[in-house]
């Protein structure tokens, strides 16, 4: 379970962009505007004018902040005492608990910041997919195949994030965490072969079910 | 207005949201192109908002029904599963407009256009059960692969659409078909597919 | 089974042609800038074929930015996976940082790629991507210093950055680990103060020479 969150509510900073993303998950981008957003935060116009330069430019912190906590899930639970793979298999649980724990960030991680977004703020969305592709395809080390073929991080983590999207979409964010076994499979299956995959994703429900308990 | 009419109307209600994006988009442009009266138009449809979901609901019933119609039923799952992608891949290259409006404008209008696009990729999902039979693992897949595999190709779809390059789609054919089929087969007869796929390119 | 991600030779890990071209991208960028390096020259370097670099990669800049990723990738990897677990937050910066300069290191292209490609001569998108890049780093840092204020962060870092570049563009890259101390004193002076960044600075010096 990550520390904290690297926004927190407490700072004005982090309930303006928690404001600004619970509003773009209920209505869309569209429709997003500074008085609105001000009001949900509790703090007037001036005060989020004094905070960020535009809509757009507190839209981008806000695509920033999921992807600093998944990089602290990777270092707290990538580990010298396990595989790279074993240790993506258990980051993925812990990144769906921070999904479950923040269901406004989670909507614009996988659909707000994909495909309800203007270019600027989808361009910081993408370039932040890319690098978590760019980590899924380390993995192509282990592969059995003598190339990689073309996209197949890309595909890998997209097949996973269809996945997350149907469940958000259905408001089923608690039932997130419980997918990562799929999620795992899924994932891991271009690179390491369906033995190796169905193995890690083994791993990763014992992995949740023995933190349930602890 | 008969169904010729409807299905003109809703055609240009979402090249009008394909051109100039959701709120320029005008329902008086769409009718004078459509060749549909206004109070045609208004006996069908509440609103632009009514209109345009009726549009991608046309549009979205269109990407499935040219994916699975040149399947031959008596040929191999893969096959079958790549003679869909093709056809698939080749609507999209035709028409990258339809392919922006159906994966960006229309999903990013707002959360219930969104669901839109969740159920279409759904609708995929029951063509890909069959690829099971081809697990090279005794244990029972997870519950999700079918779902998976629709998403690996999703994903490199709209990445090509969204970078304005959904002409390059069929090319991708090889790639796509190995990430579809990769969670069923793993990884070595996958890229056996993908090699004959290429070699008819 | 593990990857061997910290221990492998760099040759045995680049097996596949993506791989192949994403190195001989950072290094043609760091040998003649990313303006002046054309795909022909990163394909004659990488003994690949136009085809398969159109197989994976739209166009020069999707190229480099695939190859700067490729890098931060290796970083966070590398650094999550070689410390401790139960180290506490400064010894875990101490080696951090340690890892950080070795990857520099022993991966010169990448590294001048990063610091200084994708910050001057490179594209906008680049340019965004390392600013984008740094913010996130900034955000991570502010909340494992306990710090609310951004800009302390951000600016810590951007201490850090100038060293970085003007030992890069100097070709001492390979001199890098021999700053550890300077480095570790930049991490960690916002957060816990001079006195303390010194102290650590010193023990991050002992530590390496114990390894060494």
């Amino acid at each position: 379970m990550p520390k904290g969150w690297a926004l927190p509510a407490e700072t004005e900073r982090g309930r303006a962009v928690l404001a600004l993303v619970e509003l773009w998950a209920e209505n869309g981008y569209a429709g997003l505007s500074v008085t609105e957003i001000a009001a949900r935060a509790g703090m007037s116009r001036e005060r989020f004018e004094g905070l960020f330069d535009s809509v757009e430019a507190a839209a981008v912190t806000a695509n920033e902040a999921p992807l600093a906590a998944v990089v602290e899930i990777v270092a707290d639970l990538y580990s010298a005492d396990r595989s790279e793979a074993e240790s993506y298999a258990v980051a993925v649980v812990g990144i769906l608990r921070l999904m479950t724990a923040n269901p406004a960030y989670c909507y614009l991680t996988f659909i707000g910041g994909r495909q309800m977004a203007p270019s600027r703020v989808h361009e910081v969305f993408e370039s932040g997919h890319q690098f978590l592709v760019a980590m899924l395809e380390r993995l192509w080390a282990a592969s059995p195949l003598s190339d990689q073929p073309a996209r197949v991080g890309v595909a890998a983590l997209g097949a996973a994030e269809a996945v997350v999207r149907r469940e958000i979409v259905a408001g089923r964010y608690e039932a997130l965490p419980a997918l990562a076994p799929d999620l795992v499979y899924g994932s891991m299956v271009p690179f390491l072969g369906q033995a190796e995959a169905m193995r890690l994703a083994e791993l990763s429900r014992r992995h949740l079910e023995e933190d349930l308990e602890a | 207005m008969d169904s010729q009419q409807r299905d003109r109307m809703l055609q240009a209600m979402m090249e009008e949201l394909a051109d100039r994006g959701y709120s320029e988009a005008s329902v008086e442009r769409a009718r004078s192109v459509a060749g549909v009266s206004e109070t045609d138009f208004a006996a069908e449809f509440a609103d632009k908002d009514e209109c345009l979901f009726a549009a991608y609901d046309q549009l979205t019933d269109q990407v499935v029904a040219r994916a699975s119609a040149e399947c031959d039923r008596g040929e191999p799952w893969p096959e079958r599963v790549r003679t869909g992608l093709e056809s698939l891949l080749r609507g999209m290259a035709e028409q990258p407009g339809m392919a922006m409006a159906l994966t960006r404008a229309f999903p990013g209008i707002r959360p219930s256009a969104y669901e839109r696009y969740v159920e279409l990729l759904s609708r995929f999902v029951p063509f890909m059960i069959e690829g099971r039979e081809y697990s090279e693992v005794d244990e029972e897949l997870p519950g999700e692969v079918e779902l998976l595999a629709v998403g690996a190709a999703e994903a490199i779809i709209f990445g090509e659409v969204d970078a304005g390059r959904a002409e390059r789609l069929p090319k991708m054919l090889p790639e796509i078909l190995f990430s579809v089929l990769v969670p069923f087969m793993g990884p070595e007869r996958a890229a056996e597919e993908m090699r004959t796929a290429s070699m008819s390119i | 089974m593990t990857l061997g991600v910290v221990d492998t030779d760099v040759d045995v890990l680049s097996v596949s042609d993506r791989d192949r071209i994403l190195e001989a991208m950072a290094s043609c960028c760091s040998q003649s800038g990313y303006e002046e390096t054309t795909v022909e020259a990163v394909l004659s370097r990488a003994g690949v074929s136009p085809e398969s670099f159109e197989a994976h990669f739209a166009d020069k800049e999707d190229c480099a930015l695939a190859a700067l990723n490729k890098m931060v990738s290796e970083t966070l990897a590398r650094i999550s996976m070689a410390q401790p677990r139960s180290a506490e937050v400064s010894e875990r910066r101490k080696f951090e940082v340690q890892a950080i300069l070795e990857l520099m290191a022993a991966q010169p292209g990448f590294a001048r790629l990063g610091f200084i490609e994708a910050r001057q001569g490179g594209t906008t998108r680049m340019h965004d991507s390392y600013e984008s890049a740094a913010r996130v780093l900034a955000l991570m840092m502010q909340r494992a210093g306990h710090m609310a204020e951004k800009h302390g962060a951000r600016a810590a870092l951007g201490g850090a950055e100038a060293v970085l570049r003007r030992e890069l563009a100097a070709g001492r890259a390979a001199q890098l680990p021999g700053l550890l101390p300077d480095f570790v004193y930049a991490a960690l002076v916002p957060f816990v103060g001079q006195r303390e960044a010194l102290r650590q600075a010193k023990e991050a010096v002992k530590l390496a020479a114990e390894e060494g």
